[in-house]
Order: C-alpha cells, then sequence, then structure tokens
C-alpha cells in the first residue's frame, strides 16, 4: 500500500483537530458571572451521592485477600453481593454485583467515553422486590494509542444496585436472577455475559437475618467509595459555549462527564488540569441533556483526593 | 445543528484541495472541478458537518480509492472503521452480517468503505489478515488498509465499528454509532440508514452525531 508521507499526515492529523475545538483549557477564573453553589440534585446520575455528606480517604475497594482473580482468557468474574442471608419485607436493602477482573483488564463506567460500552445489567428481582438505579464505582482516566480517553474500572469493582422489598412480597425461598453483558479490554477487547444467580429467602417484618460478612464488608467498602455531594465553592460559569467549572483552592481537578449528561467536546484536552479550574467545551452537533452530569476529583495540596458528584442544570 | 453556507463549503473544499496538493495526490479532483453529468443534479440543500478530510488508500484486492473522487462523482460515502478481530465489529459482521444487511439498504448514490487503521502487528491489521475477513465476513464493499493511522486519526476515529458518513461536496454530515444497540441491548434505531434517509431527502441530518460503541481502533504506538 502506499504510505502517505508523515508531514502529510500530520498536516492531517492538524487539520483534524480544528473541528474538535481542541484548545487546553485557558482558565480566567471570574471571566464571567458565577452561580452559587447548588445543593447535590438527587441521584438523577450514574452514580449516587453518599448520604453522610462526608467524603474522607475511601477504603480499599480493590481486589481482596481470598477474591480469585480470573484467567486471561475468561478476564472477568462476576458475582451477586448480599449483605444478609434473606430479604425483610418492607425493608430496603443495598444488594451488589461484584467484578473481579485479571490484571491489565478494564471495564467502562458510564462515561462519555471514545470506545467501550459500560457492563449492563439486567436484573431479574423476585416478586415483591423492585430495584433503583445502579450506582457505579468512581472511574479511573485511561488514554491508548490514539488519544483514545476512557473511563474504566481496573481490578475490581462493586456496582451497587438498592432494592425495595414491598411490605407482601411472598415469603420463603427466592433467587436472585440477572443477566450481566460486558466488553471488557487490554489491548485486545472481548465481549462476554453471565447469568448471576444467588439464592436468598423473603422474611417476616421484624426478623434480624444472619449476615454474610465477607459481601457485607464489600458493600461498606464499595459505599464508601461513592463520590460525596458537591464540593464546597463550586462554580459553574457559562462563557459562550464553554462551562467554567471552579473549585477555589484546589490545585488539580478532573472531570469524568456521565453518558447521560451534556455532551462535552475533547474531553482528553478539556476535562483535568492542574489548576482550580476547568474549561468545559459542550458538544453543540450531539444531541443530549442541558444538565453538567458526571463525576469530579479534586486534589488538594498536603490532602486525599476527593471525588464528588456532579448534577447542575446549565447556568 | 448549523446550517453550512455555501462560502463555508467552498473554503471546505479549498482546505481539501490544499490537502491534495500537501499528500502528493495528483489524481485526486475536488468537487467543484469535477465535471458536472446528468446524474448529479444540483443540490438543492447542502449538507452540514465539519469538513472531511480526503484521503487515498489502498483496498485488499489492491485496488485504490481517493475520497475526494467519489465526492467528485456525487457520491455520499460510509466510512466504517473496522478490525476483523475486535468482538464488535465481528457481532456486526457475522453471524446475522448486521453491517452487510444495512449495506443492502443504502440508496444506489452510496459507496461504502470499511477502514483498518491498526498498525503493524496489532490485533486484527495487515493486508493477509484483512483479506481473510473479507472472505470469512462476505463483506460486499471494498476493505481499505491505513495501517499508519493517518486517515483514522484525521477522522478522529476511536472505534471499531465507527461511522462517518461524508456527504458532497465533502462534509461529515454524521458522525457516530452504526445504530443504538450496545452489551445486552438490541438495537432499535440504525442511525447510518437515517442519515442517509435524511440526506437522501435533502434534509438536515437529525442526529448529526453519537457516541461509537466499540473496541478502542488498535493504532500504532
Amino acid at each position: 500500500m502506499r504510505h502517505l508521507p508523515h508531514g502529510c499526515a500530520l498536516l492531517i492529523a492538524l487539520v483534524a483537530l480544528l473541528p474538535a475545538s481542541c484548545q487546553r483549557p485557558d482558565p480566567e477564573p471570574g471571566a464571567a458571572p458565577e452561580v452559587a453553589v447548588q445543593a447535590p440534585s438527587s441521584g438523577a446520575a450514574s452514580s449516587a451521592p453518599r448520604t453522610d455528606g462526608s467524603h474522607g480517604p475511601a477504603p480499599p475497594d480493590g481486589v481482596q485477600p481470598g477474591e480469585m482473580r480470573p484467567p486471561a482468557d475468561a478476564p472477568v468474574a462476576a458475582r451477586w453481593l448480599a449483605p444478609r442471608a434473606a430479604l425483610v419485607r418492607g425493608e430496603q436493602a443495598l444488594l451488589g454485583v461484584r467484578l473481579v477482573l485479571a490484571p491489565g483488564w478494564h471495564v467502562y463506567w458510564p462515561g462519555q467515553n471514545d470506545s467501550g460500552a459500560p457492563p449492563h445489567l439486567a436484573p431479574a428481582l423476585p416478586e415483591g422486590v423492585s430495584a433503583g438505579a445502579v450506582r457505579w464505582p468512581p472511574p479511573e482516566r485511561h488514554v491508548g494509542a490514539g488519544d483514545v480517553l476512557d473511563h474504566v474500572l481496573e481490578d475490581a469493582a462493586t456496582l451497587l444496585l438498592p432494592v425495595s422489598v414491598a411490605a407482601d412480597a411472598p415469603l420463603g425461598d427466592v433467587v436472585l436472577r440477572a443477566r450481566l453483558d460486558w466488553i471488557v479490554c487490554r489491548d485486545v477487547c472481548l465481549m462476554d455475559g453471565a447469568e448471576l444467580e444467588l439464592p436468598l429467602q423473603i422474611v417476616e417484618a421484624g426478623t434480624a437475618p444472619a449476615a454474610r460478612p465477607e459481601d457485607a464488608a464489600l458493600l461498606d467498602a464499595a459505599e464508601a467509595r461513592l463520590p460525596g455531594g458537591e464540593p464546597a465553592g463550586l462554580t459553574l460559569a457559562r462563557d459562550g459555549d464553554a462551562l467554567v467549572l471552579r473549585v477555589p483552592g484546589a490545585n488539580g481537578l478532573q472531570f469524568f462527564p456521565a453518558s447521560d449528561g451534556l455532551p462535552l467536546q475533547d474531553v482528553l484536552g478539556t476535562c483535568a488540569a492542574h489548576a482550580d479550574t476547568l474549561r468545559l467545551q459542550r458538544d453543540t452537533r450531539q444531541h443530549g441533556t442541558e444538565r453538567l452530569r458526571g463525576v469530579l476529583l479534586v486534589q488538594r495540596p498536603d490532602q486525599p483526593n476527593t471525588e464528588h458528584l456532579v448534577d447542575r442544570a446549565l447556568p | 445543528m448549523r446550517p453550512l453556507r455555501q462560502h463555508l463549503a467552498a473554503a471546505g473544499l479549498g482546505l481539501v484541495v490544499l490537502f491534495t496538493a500537501a499528500c502528493s495526490q495528483p489524481s485526486a479532483v475536488s468537487a467543484a472541478d469535477a465535471p458536472k453529468t446528468d446524474t448529479q443534479a444540483e443540490p438543492a440543500h447542502v449538507a452540514a458537518g465539519p469538513e472531511a478530510p480526503d484521503f487515498t488508500l489502498r483496498a485488499t484486492d489492491g485496488s485504490e480509492y481517493t475520497l475526494s473522487k467519489e465526492l467528485a462523482a456525487g457520491k455520499t460515502v460510509v466510512l466504517e472503521w473496522f478490525n476483523p478481530d475486535c468482538p464488535v465489529s465481528k457481532a456486526y459482521h457475522q453471524p446475522e452480517r448486521r453491517m452487510n444487511a444495512t449495506y443492502s439498504e443504502v440508496p444506489a448514490n452510496v459507496v461504502w468503505f470499511a477502514i483498518n487503521s491498526g498498525g503493524a502487528g496489532k490485533q486484527g491489521a495487515g493486508l493477509e489478515r484483512n483479506q481473510r475477513a473479507v472472505t470469512e465476513y462476505e463483506i460486499p464493499y471494498p476493505v481499505l488498509l491505513d495501517e499508519s493511522g493517518a486517515v483514522g486519526r484525521a477522522y478522529g476515529a476511536k472505534t471499531t465499528p465507527h461511522m462517518i458518513v461524508v456527504a458532497p461536496p465533502g462534509v461529515i454530515a454524521y458522525d457516530g454509532a452504526i445504530d443504538d444497540g450496545g452489551p445486552g441491548q438490541q438495537a432499535t434505531t440504525n442511525y447510518v440508514l437515517a442519515a442517509l434517509t435524511d440526506l437522501a431527502a435533502g434534509r438536515d441530518v437529525a442526529t448529526p452525531k453519537t457516541k461509537p460503541f466499540g473496541c478502542s481502533v488498535k493504532y500504532g504506538d
């Protein structure tokens, strides 16, 4: 085949960058009127804030001692987690789906990724048990060859599934079922899926079922890993098609835009900076909601990083 | 979406010509220079979108294809980023041959190219593997090799599949997924056919951009 001269390839690459508005962020705090901090809105994005309002250093949610890592030719192992041996009529419970990955492999967080797709969980729960939205752990940015930016989960991750048990749910032995489909990648990708099953019971209100301590510990760790509410002092201002997001006192920010939020351009170039400000570019060609949604990682001098849910109407 | 004005389109063509010159492709012509034929009615509606970078690539059968030549002939060009060993590409090529089914439904003035931008030695790259894939998947359109990744990078192709529809005079009218399917989710809307239908009807493409879903393009390092 005929190879393009190198100069040509460079020119093509440069021109391709033009329509994508790939400017690096140009922090200008205070350049536009800023809006006051709002309370975090309730769990519309892909993960929900912790309810206690605090967000200290997160306990580890990686592969735990005793957890078997799957082999590279079948790099995902998935199972249900349940905190107790039974669901109780009229109560809520936080269940989980635990993913353990072979070393070097990743699955995708439901963000504005250049490739991949998040694991798709389709629960089939017993009569009288209803599920809420899945809560996801915060992701990491992963940049592959060709500047392919993805938000990924590596090693191990717990997807949290809040459930409500009706007061008249049929009592007795039940089976939690779910279909989980995923694409998992390293240098290559594999698509696969699994049927997950966990036998449990549904018991009368007022009963205290036996704990399942290993699952309960993983669920607690996963809940502690969830992003907190908005960071103190966060402001969001509009400047043309740009959105200026600022967290006073931060010396580093990374925004992981959610797939169901405002579509952004050049997430690689604009959503991370060693600064207290990000200048986000909306993608006007792509249809989407008018809310900025995602997870914001905040770095502060001499403090551990914190992660926060952002879900705001545009100013 | 902003309607693209005529002078902007002309500026886009200028870029394509500039490209062509820089890339030493004397055979390539811009749409503006092309002789009008009677199959090429004056368009009542000019497709809108970012300028499409021109390219010349060789297919697995040795033929050479140039984007601007197809556009000059009044063709709308569908680009499908392809990797025969990516399971998502595979899922669209076998067992139901959904990509071929989509191809069979496109209007007559549409040319379709698969492009493999995988670097040498990467999964699914190389002439021999892709020649075999054409047979294995019964691909009815050319599979072009872009081993340097220059064309893939120029278009910002990130996944296989990643679909781009280039409409005359040379604009990216659609950029994204082939449809709204995903892991465990059946597709309900074929975005490429919808875009081609809009273009054929002389309308703005209602959904000009979506997020594609697939494996990352295995660019060379």
